[in-house]
Order: structure tokens, then sequence, then C-alpha cells
């Protein structure tokens, strides 16, 4: 066998084992390691780079941020940030035809500022805002739609858990990554405002008739002062966190460290969090945080086990004799993470692929920024799709009302899923949608 | 007599909640690393707040925190992978719980004890990293400014993976006594009939 069949088997053998329900990073590490046993000969070095690997693949003071932004997330999700912010969305977008779909989306776009996992967001909303929009008549379809499809950009909208991921595995810059990520998570935001808003047009027994009978409850009566109020901590934070980014205060770490001592504060002060409580949000913090973790390490030692078989070499030099332009490329790229993303959560599908892509889209001369929120958007657009969106399951498992099943779920969310491929078509055209912030 | 075998084989399953098991050493780690990360966040916002206050940060923070990673992680992989909390897909692994049970508790016991291991191997390469740290005091930072001794990070790694591999090795053996007494309930009813 050549070294580069060692390295495809691995890779189908990694790919066939994680579907059969393997542990991601035990399959990763047991199929990279045996690669680079067969094609070294040599079971000391396969051992000792496994080894190296875990003791200095995430050795580093940036690898701070994942446990740092993680608990920050966590943080604020238990501290009714949220529902401040849906509730001043709500009174902004009151009379508006599919207002509260729209209140939905535009608090999960600030929410996302300060928060860079879209399980949370997921979490929050449903929570808030599914209660909220059932009550005031809209279908429980089109109201899990909402949160399920907004809850997406938790992650695109920094600071993004999968861009610090990312990041680390390419080295690109994490500061450069998280203003990228700003302009197209706008852009997708307007697009699902104006998605609801053509939907509560021209399919208003889908979205449901609104009630328009109150005017009397405390979020209707808001009056500015109250609304300016309910703002104030979430704007400060996300002005210390992502300000402190851009303006070169802190580096990715520390302002993970700042946030998280923020969103701590505000929890406290909100008196949402007892100590009891504050230990559950940690140990959380802690599984989430390791399993992201080990999963780099794995991610290491295959990346290594990729390059020793020559395989990344292989395929760009097959790239390159088959004519195929950047955009074909692309497209074949981003086909694949979309059927992973059907299977795998979000992080094992930015841990197999992108070793692999990383030195092919580098001979091409590709800007990583740009490669980045590509790939991000489209490994987000799996969250949300059947038969594993793990956002799904998570609005499905927040629900209050049982009688929504995942299918009403899955089915409210597809109109997000279209209007997702269609911002990540705009991006991959337009790569200053994303770069143009980016100095 | 099929009764008998059931109650035979559900009793050996309630010996949890003492006071010292397995499952408490591993929760006793999680702990350590679950608190390490908020001493973390201490010590950064320290850091910050002293070099913008009074323009002195602490010593040795990076590396600290550089360290710290490694060491939490594998403080708390045993838990994480006793709750279930760590990555894999179990699509198919619940499809067969449904319809053949028996070959989903076969399965998962073989993930596990690969598992197991694969903990074991990376456990006894990782020896010759903390006796080195541990012969040549290897140190990081800088001398006269911060240092920190590298081995009790590589000794963590060496706990972490025994602990890791045994929890596997133990959630393998339930995979393989849930399918040994769903055989034995079969072959019981069977015999009734």
């Amino acid at each position: 066998m050549t070294d580069i069949q060692v390295g495809l088997l691995s890779i189908a053998g990694i790919l066939f084992l994680i579907y059969g329900g393997m542990h991601v990073a035990i399959a990763l590490m047991l199929l990279s390691l045996s690669g680079v046993w067969l094609i070294k000969g040599n079971w000391v070095i396969a051992s000792k780079l496994l080894a190296l690997a875990a003791s200095d693949s995430i050795s580093g003071y940036i690898f701070g941020v994942v446990p740092l932004f993680v608990l920050m997330g966590m943080l604020i999700s238990v501290s009714g940030i949220g529902k401040d912010t849906f509730d001043v969305a709500n009174r902004l977008f009151k009379g508006i035809r599919g207002g509260l779909g729209i209140s939905t989306v535009a608090a999960n776009a600030v929410f996302a500022a300060v928060t860079g996992i879209s399980i949370a967001s997921a979490a929050v909303f449903t929570k808030v805002a599914v209660p909220e929009m059932i009550r005031l008549g809209h279908t429980p379809r089109f109201a899990v739609g909402v949160v399920t499809g907004s809850s997406v950009l938790g992650m695109l909208i920094p600071p993004s858990l999968l861009l610090i991921l990312f990041g680390v595995l390419t080295e690109t810059s994490i500061g450069d990554l998280f203003k990228a990520g700003i302009m197209p998570g706008i852009l997708l935001s307007v697009a699902y405002c104006a998605l609801i808003l053509f939907m509560a047009w021209r399919f208003p027994d889908y979205v449901g008739q609104t009630k328009k009978k109150s005017g009397t409850t405390q979020v209707e009566q808001m009056t500015i002062i109250q609304a300016i109020g309910k703002l104030i901590p979430i704007v400060s934070l996300i002005a210390l966190v992502l300000g402190g980014i851009y303006a070169g205060w802190f580096t990715p770490t520390e302002s993970g460290a700042v946030g998280a001592l923020g969103a701590l504060l505000l929890a406290l002060g909100k008196g949402k969090l007892d100590r009891y409580k504050f230990w559950q949000v940690l140990t959380e913090t802690g599984h989430v945080s390791v399993a992201i973790l080990f999963l780099l390490i794995a991610a290491n030692i295959y990346g290594r086990m990729l390059a020793i078989s020559g395989i990344t070499g292989f395929v760009a030099t097959w790239i390159g004799g088959s004519g195929l332009g950047l955009y074909a490329i692309l497209t074949i790229f981003i086909v694949v993470v979309l059927l992973m993303g059907t299977i795998l959560d979000s992080t094992s599908i930015l841990m197999i692929v992108i070793p692999l892509m990383y030195p092919i889209m580098h001979d091409m001369g590709v800007n990583f920024v740009w490669f980045g929120i590509i790939t991000v958007i489209a490994i987000e657009i799996g969250l949300i799709t059947p038969p594993l969106g793990i956002a799904a399951y998570v609005v499905k498992s927040t629900l209050d009302d049982q009688s929504i099943t995942l299918n009403d779920v899955f089915a409210g969310a597809f109109p997000y899923v279209l209007i997702m491929i269609a911002v990540l078509i705009l991006v991959v055209i337009f790569p200053q949608i994303s770069l143009v912030l980016v100095r | 007599m099929g009764v008998n075998k059931q109650r035979e084989i559900i009793i050996p399953v309630v010996n949890q909640d003492k006071w010292f098991s397995y499952g408490a050493v591993i929760s006793f780690m999680n702990s350590i690393g679950t608190a390490w990360v908020f001493v973390l966040l201490i010590i950064i916002n320290l850091d910050i707040g002293g070099r913008a206050l009074f323009n002195h940060p602490i010593r040795g923070v990076p590396e600290i925190v550089a360290m710290s990673i490694v060491a939490c992680v594998f403080l708390q992989i045993p838990h994480t992978l006793k709750v279930g909390r760590l990555t894999r897909s179990d699509i198919l692994l619940n499809w067969l719980e449904t319809r053949y049970p028996n070959f989903k508790n076969f399965l998962e016991g073989i993930y596990f004890l690969t598992g197991a291991g694969l903990m074991a191997i990376l456990f006894k390469s990782s020896i010759k990293l903390f006796t080195k740290a541990w012969r040549i005091d290897e140190y990081v930072g800088a001398q006269g400014d911060f240092m920190a001794p590298v081995w009790p990070v590589k000794l963590i790694i060496l706990i972490g993976c025994a602990a890791g591999a045994i929890q596997f090795i133990l959630m393998a053996f339930t995979s393989f006594k849930k399918l040994t007494a769903s055989k034995a309930i079969r072959t019981g009813a069977g015999g009734e009939d």
C-alpha cells in the first residue's frame, strides 16, 4: 500500500467509525495512530506523536479562550438578559405584522454579540420567545422555526466558538475572523426579517393570526427610559468584549476573561445566581470545553497523519490538474460540509475537514478570513437540518409544550435554511461582505 | 424461575452512592478542573487590571494559563466521558437500541474497549515525557523572571489517561453485562413458553 492509500483508508475508516457511533476523538486518534504506524513502519514514532499531541497541541495561552467564552455564554444565558433584550425588541417592533418574529431575530442578533455558542441562544429564546409568540396567536411551527433559525446567529456574530476554533486550526487571527463575522451576521439577520415579513404577508395562515387585544401588558407600555435601562448591561458588555478586541486592548483570551467576569457580575447583580447554580454553570462549562479541547488534541494527530501520508499534496496536485476553479472547489467543499452537517456536530466537522482543506486552500492563495466565514456558515446550516440538528434538538428539549414535535421544529426552520444558503452564496460571490471590516 | 433470574440480575446494579467509589474519585477530579477555570478567570482579570491601573502585570499568567488548560482537560476527561458529554454521533446507536438492543450493547462495549485501549497507549507513551520533565527539571518561563516546573502537568496527563481508561473499561463492562443480562432474561422467558 502506498502512503496515500493508507491516508485515504484512514479517512474512510474515521468517517465509518464516527457514523457508527464511536467517540469522535477516539476514532480520529485511533486511525491516525495506526495510519502513521503503517506509513512509518515504526510504533515508537507513532505513539510518540500521540503523546506529543496530547501534551503540546493545546498548551497555549490562546486555548484559554475556549472555556472562558463558553463560561461567558453560560452565565449570560442564566442572567435573564435574553428576556430583557427580547422585551425591548418586542416594544420596538410592536404593530408590525410578524413583529414578534422580527423581535426574536433582532434580540438574537444582539444576544449573539455576547455569546459564542448557538445552543445557548436556542435554549434562552425557546424559553423567552416561543410562549409569547404562541400566546399572541402565532402557529407553534412558525414560533419554533424563528427561534431555531435565528439561533445560528450565535456562532456567526462574534464572539463565536467556531470562529475561534477555525482560527486556532489554521493559525488565522481570531480578531480578524471576529471582525469578518459582523457583516454576514447582520446580512443574515436582515434577510431573516425580510423572510418573516414576506411570510406574514403571503402566508398569514402559516404565521398565524396575531391577536390585537392587549396594550395593557408591561412590555407594551415600556417607556424609552425603561428600554434603555434594560439594554445598558448587554450593550456595555458588547462594548467591553468586542470593543476591547477591536481597539487592541485585549487579546482574545483576555477579552474572554473580561467578558466572563462581566457576565458573572451581571448575573449576580440581577440576583439570578446562587452558589448552587454557579457551580452548575461551571461544571457545564467544563464538560463542553473538555469535549472540544479533547477533539482539538485528536485533530492535531489527525493533521500530522494527513501531512505524513502526503494526502493533501496529492489532492492539491489532482485539483491543479483537473482544471477546476476556486468556485468549483468551494462548491464541492460546501456540499461535503452540508452532507456531514446532517449527522455530525459542528466542532467535529471543523476538526475533520479543515486539516484536509488547509494546505489546498493555502496553495490556492485563498484569504483565510473569508474562507473561515464560509466554512462556519456552511457548518451552521447543519445545526438546523435533520436528522442531527443540534440547535433543533435543544429547542425541542427546552420546550414546555410537549405537543410541539421535533418534526415541527425542523419544518419550521426549513425556510431559514434556504435563506442561509442564499446568504452563503452571497458571501462566496462577494468577499467584500465579510472582509470590509477587516484591516 | 424467570422472575428469580431477573431479580438476581438487578441486585448487583444497586451499589452506587457509596461515600467512596470510583465515581466519587473522578467527580472530585472534575471539581478541581471546574474550580481551576474560575481561578484562571480571576488571575487573567487581575493581570489585566494590574497592567491597566498600576502598569504592573502579573508575571507568568500566559504560561500558567497555557499549562492549566492541558491539566484541566485531563482532569475532566473521565467525568465528561462518564456523563456522556464526550462528542459522538448517537443516531445509529439509538436506532439499534430500539431494533436490536443486544447488537447495540455489543457494539458500544467494543467502542468503549477501544477507547480504553487508546487511553492506555496514550498513558504508556506519555510516561517518557513525564520522567524526562522530572529528571532534567524542565520548566516554562524565563530564568530570573517567572519559572514553573512542567512535571506536574505531565503527571496530571498520566492520571487523566489512567482514570479515563478505567472509566472506559467500567462502561464496557456495563454494556457487556446488559448484553448477558438480556440474554439470560430471554432464555429464561423462552423456557417458560
